[in-house]
């Protein structure tokens, strides 16, 4: 029971990207169930598709760092649904690699991609979903919330993760900002950083750096995290009006050494 | 590590704390590369100092830079401090407001996508070829053979309004500090960030006047911005000093940034 006015879910046009799997999936089934719209956008169209039929929501193929193809579904989103009022950034990547392998430096594109899907893929849904929730809003209402996927590694990245932790560390980084730009539209912004957590990006590494990353097991409880566990967070930050400009860690205490 | 007769890269030389890097250096006895975008500040410096070797390159482009460490090379030898200095602020909201129709609508991507690759993935991009240079030294007598100082912010931690790909970026550069340090450290590289607060460059002179009010005001001691030759002062302690690795430093006179307390019709519309 509680005994403040939470955000309600009820009705809601809720956008998730890299909603086909993982803890995007996880997210848009616990938005379902809580009784929102639900968009899913994942690169991979066959699984979205799927997805969104399991769920009952609607699903749209396209990658989250190409501007014209996002501004497209946001606008077939707000023609089909309505306004967008909750976003929720879960599209990522890992791809570990040295900095400089066998004597050879890492080529530059492979740095630019990560950074290209984690950090401007989040900034590209975000400048789309923006402009829905600030003319839908109602008076001086709150107008909309998002949540970006963050990461451990924003704060303690292992070897091998130069770009992964850059482009989360961008993602933790910009929440404040957001906050305080969109404050003044009722819009919320927050982060969270995951530890580890099963789901097919981790579980889909090559052996070796899928073993380095299980192998760190947190304080208590000594497992890795669960995809409904991450939904779970997303849903109590929605909920919780006063949730703004933060970046929270859902990792069991976790802090990851260098290597294993 | 000793600066005297090392060889130096510093990116965003011409001008503001690169510049300052630069100078302190020099100083020092480094011989010292001065990478910046080719044009009449970069002149200038090679002007000014005519023992530093100007290099006219963009810090995005992957050739253009690997071609600049080679020219490093054949001129100056292996270099073993690098200060990444190069940045650029591009303030932007996510949306803006079409003149014509009043609608809300997204800002363009290209307007954070420029930011974020002059300040993190041109970072990166000098840091894998400073490291590749180094990557057949021995590190087994643990003393350093290398090190890289990364300019962070403390929009890092506390970005303002329009600062979302600003401070993206380098929250990007503090983050991958560690990650960065843990993994060069077998080559003996050690690897920093600084976060400076406001300083008195070129950077600082294009933000509103109200803004730069509130960032002064703020500034508990000393109550003024910091100069480009107090970061250099720093750049230099952290170079000597064989124990500093992994972490990013505030220099800020223990600035917090707040929003801009000007009436709101003095703000920028979006």
């Amino acid at each position: 029971m509680q005994d403040f006015p939470t955000t309600t879910i009820e009705a809601k046009v809720a956008v998730v990207t890299g909603g086909a799997s993982g803890l995007g999936a996880a997210t848009a089934q616990a938005l379902r169930a809580a009784g929102a719209r639900v968009v899913l956008i994942d690169r991979d169209a066959a699984a979205v598709e799927a997805a969104a039929s399991r769920i009952g929501a609607t699903g749209f193929a396209a990658d989250v760092a190409d501007a014209e193809g996002i501004e497209a579904v946001f606008a077939q989103v707000e023609a089909r649904l309505g306004r967008t009022a909750l976003l929720v950034n879960c599209a990522g990547i890992a791809d570990p690699g040295s900095v400089v392998r066998r004597g050879v430096a890492m080529p530059l594109a492979a740095f630019r991609r990560v950074v290209e899907i984690n950090l401007l893929g989040a900034i590209n849904c975000i400048r789309c979903a923006v402009p829905q929730m600030i003319e839908g809003r109602t008076g001086d209402a709150e107008a909309g919330v998002i949540v970006n996927t963050a990461s451990i590694a924003a704060f303690d990245g292992q070897m091998g993760q130069a770009a992964y932790a850059a482009s989360k560390g961008g993602v933790a980084g910009m929440v404040l900002p957001l906050a305080r730009e969109l404050g003044e539209h009722g819009i919320r912004v927050m982060g969270i950083a995951p530890g580890v957590f099963e789901t097919p990006m981790t579980l889909n590494l090559a052996p070796r750096s899928r073993e380095v990353v299980f192998a760190a097991v947190p304080p208590f409880p000594k497992r890795p995290g669960q995809a409904d566990e991450f939904a779970a967070l997303v849903l109590a930050i929605v909920a919780n009006p006063m949730l703004n400009g933060e970046v929270i860690r859902l990792d069991g205490g976790l802090r990851m050494p260098a290597r294993v | 590590m000793q600066i005297d007769q090392t060889v130096a890269v510093v990116t965003g030389a011409a001008s503001g704390l690169g510049r300052a890097t630069v100078q302190r250096l020099a100083a020092q006895g480094a011989r010292v590369a001065a990478i910046d975008l080719a044009g009449a500040p970069l002149d200038a410096l090679a002007q000014a100092m005519p023992q530093v070797l100007a290099i006219g390159g963009d810090v995005c482009s992957d050739a253009g830079m690997e071609a600049a460490f080679a020219q490093v090379r054949d001129a100056l030898g292996t270099p073993r401090i690098l200060v990444n200095c190069a940045g650029v602020l591009g303030p932007a909201r996510v949306f803006r407001t079409d003149k014509a129709t009043g609608r809300v609508m997204p800002r363009e991507l290209d307007v954070f996508r420029r930011v974020i690759e002059v300040n993190l993935v041109g970072t990166f991009n000098t840091i894998r070829l400073f490291a590749e240079g180094l990557s057949g030294d021995d590190a087994a007598d643990g003393e350093d053979r290398g090190v890289i100082v990364n300019t962070a912010s403390v929009a890092a931690y506390e970005a303002l309004s329009a600062q979302t790909a600003y401070g993206a970026s380098k929250a990007g550069v503090a983050s991958m500090t560690l990650p960065l340090a843990r993994e060069l450290a077998r080559f003996g590289i050690r690897v920093m960030a600084i976060a400076p607060g406001t300083f008195e460059t070129g950077m600082y002179e294009v933000v509103p006047t109200h803004t730069r009010r509130t960032l002064i005001d703020d500034v508990p001691f000393p109550p003024r911005p910091g100069r480009p030759e107090e970061f250099a002062h720093m750049v230099q302690a952290l170079i000597e000093n064989g124990m500093m690795n992994g972490s990013v430093l505030r220099i800020d006179g223990a600035v917090r940034m707040r929003e801009p307390t000007a009436p709101r019709e003095a703000r920028p519309q979006p």
